[in-house]
């Protein structure tokens, strides 16, 4: 996947201007920036929420700009959301279903006269969503309502959920925000873990370093919409640039 | 027992005694008793058709009893016999006047055109959230009665439609509440009925999933037209004659009710609110004319059956916001949330 020249304003406050980015396959790449830099715009962008001014995405060639967000998802791009978006009154376990469905589609009919078609595709379904849980640690929960869980809980279920798309791409809005430092570190590993089992490209947006130094192979810093510069965490560290237009605020 | 035989076995015991009433209640019951039994399982179709959307899909529409009133007048249109319509309705288009369809095909029909209505009807707007589409579907509505009051050629305007042969019978409206749970059950239990909760939930969340939020509340809205439709041809038949405001606010407001206090996400909520809505005004009705125990007499108070009624509300609304099943499903045994289908226990089988 990659971006080139991207540019989003609203009613003349430019979110991003000319941002471009190019992913490589299998990688866990770091976008950090304060608050109101543009991150969160980028995956809006991407993921088919808001359309750029100009500039263009594209997935394995194609364009992906002007797609509904429903088509970008089923070509490989899952996200979360900054905060959390769970399906509130469904179940653990409903809420991952709800996103593993998306594979194993079944018909008005079919779910009508329920044949065997039918229950192979809900049995596959349910069998990814359960590898899931179980690979979030959240077996234990699976029948509670999501919006009782604990913020820990809801923060790995919002992952879980994404990855149940079967994305090729993942883009993760600030996965670590409210969490301790110690669950901070439980979820780096676990973004690991996905990577190599998956072998999904991973996109981590965070204003916060700790856990983008120690996650990410490669970091693009953007101040006010802009990239400031891209490298590994040992170079960002060092970019006077940074140090200036983001550690200050730190 | 597990959850699926103790379902099966509630689904076959639900069948029996259906059945059992629809066949055998007019052999014992007096008309009035069989009267509000037809009743109950004619506004049981209505207020499901309604749930689809405003309970399970988050789309709150005021429009269904539209959906109704086209059913109504469509299927009477179909089914008033050939010798009738020429004299009550003497400037229907020709082909109109030529056939007249028995009860069945008449209601199958009047369902899919008023599926096709709510496809025309939905697409724009669906697209609307929240109040938007309470107002737009009630929008809808008002047009209807509109249309259905000038277009005389077809529906007598204002004037009573009537010639309309009266053939719903319990076990007619009992089949048609039969099929309507089957399909609603499965449909809302199921992947699909997922998306539809997740929808309703949060709409970006469910596109972010991969779920087509406008698709998914479409496919809700015109299957809830067509059984509305269908729901529409059977008041019809009961009826034998009506007007435009037949299927209007006052009817709109009582099936809401009635799906709001029993339960908004829940299929057999949608059915306990029809029975404690009927069964609560017809007994407050006879009592409100009057009655003695003993030698103590109370007059009849005339009115005092809508403010009971009334208070009821309230007080549900006050202790049970939710409702009476609030979207749990009744399956005897257990209560259980839809929402929290029991995982554990289904992966025990
Ligand atoms: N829908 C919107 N309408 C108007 N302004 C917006 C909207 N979304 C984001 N912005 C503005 O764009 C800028 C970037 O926001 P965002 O991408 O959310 O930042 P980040 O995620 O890096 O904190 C902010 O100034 C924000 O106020
Ligand atoms: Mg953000």
């Amino acid at each position: 996947m990659r971006t080139v020249g991207l540019t989003k304003a609203f009613r003349g406050l430019v979110a991003l201007r000319d941002h471009s980015i190019e992913l490589h396959e299998r990688e866990i790449i770091g976008v950090i920036g304060p608050n109101g830099s543009g991150k969160s715009t980028l995956f809006n962008l991407i993921t088919g929420f808001s359309q750029p001014n100009s500039g263009s995405i594209e997935m394995e060639g194609r364009s992906i700009v002007g797609l509904r967000t429903s088509q970008i998802v089923a070509m490989g791009i899952a996200r979360t959301f900054q905060g959390s978006r769970l399906f509130g009154s469904l179940s653990v376990a409903q809420n991952v279903l709800t996103a593993a469905q998306l594979r194993h589609p079944v018909g008005a009919a079919d779910t009508v006269l329920r044949g065997r078609r039918y229950r192979e595709r809900v049995a596959a379904t349910r069998q990814k969503a359960d590898e899931l849980l179980d690979l979030m640690g959240l077996t234990d929960q699976a029948g509670r309502v999501a919006a009782d869980l604990p913020y820990g809980d809801q923060r790995r279920l919002e992952i879980a959920r994404a990855l149940a798309t079967g994305p090729q791409l993942l883009l993760l809005d600030e996965p670590a925000a409210g969490l301790d430092s110690n669950e901070t570190k439980v979820l780096a590993a676990l973004i690991r873990t996905i990577r190599d089992r998956y072998g999904v490209t991973v996109v981590v947006v965070e204003h916060d370093m700790d856990l983008i130094m120690a996650l990410c192979e490669r970091i693009q810093v953007l101040a006010t919409g802009e990239v400031i510069c891209v490298g590994t965490p040992e170079q960002v560290r060092e970019h006077p640039k940074v140090r200036e237009a983001y550690l200050g605020h730190a | 027992m597990s959850r699926e035989a103790r379902i099966t076995l509630l689904v076959l015991v639900a069948v029996v005694a259906g059945a059992v009433v629809a066949f055998g209640a007019p052999h014992v019951l007096s008309d009035y008793f069989v009267r509000i039994i037809l009743l109950i399982a004619l506004n049981a179709i209505l207020v499901l058709a309604l749930s689809l959307s405003n309970g399970f899909t988050g789309v709150f529409s005021l429009g269904h009893v539209g959906f109704i009133g086209a059913g109504a007048y469509i299927s009477g249109i179909l089914s008033i016999p050939v010798q009738q319509k020429m004299a009550l309705l003497p400037h229907l288009p020709g082909f109109l006047h030529a056939f007249s369809l028995p009860f069945l095909p008449a209601t199958l029909v009047a369902g899919v055109l008023t599926a096709l209505l709510a496809v025309v009807v939905g697409y724009p707007l669906m697209r609307l959230s929240g109040y938007f589409v309470s107002v737009a579907t009630m929008g809808f509505l008002i047009i209807v009665n509109v249309v259905l009051i000038n277009a005389s050629d077809f529906t007598r305007g204002a004037r009573t439609f009537t010639g309309v042969p009266l053939e719903t019978t319990l076990p007619w409206v009992m089949g048609w509440l039969a099929i309507t749970v089957f399909v609603l059950a499965r449909l809302v239990y199921s992947p699909f009925g997922r998306a539809m909760k997740a929808v309703r939930d949060d709409t970006i969340a469910a596109s972010a999933v991969g779920i087509g939020v406008l698709r998914t509340r479409l496919i809700a809205f015109v299957i809830g037209a067509f059984f509305s439709g269908v729901g529409g041809s059977l008041y019809a038949h009961y009826l034998g004659s009506f007007s435009p405001n037949t299927f209007y606010f006052a009817l709109t407001m009582s099936l809401i009710t009635m799906l709001v206090l029993g339960g908004m996400g829940s299929l057999t909520g949608a059915v306990v609110g029809v029975i404690c809505v009927s069964l609560l005004s017809e007994v407050l009705r006879s009592v409100e004319r009057g009655f003695t125990i003993g030698d103590f007499a109370v007059p009849a108070l005339f009115g005092a059956s809508q403010i009971v009624l009334g208070f009821i509300f309230i007080l549900v609304m006050i202790f049970r916001p939710k409702g009476i099943m609030g979207d749990r499903e009744l399956t005897f045994g257990s209560t259980q949330r839809s929402a929290t289908v029991n995982q554990t226990e289904e992966r025990k089988r």
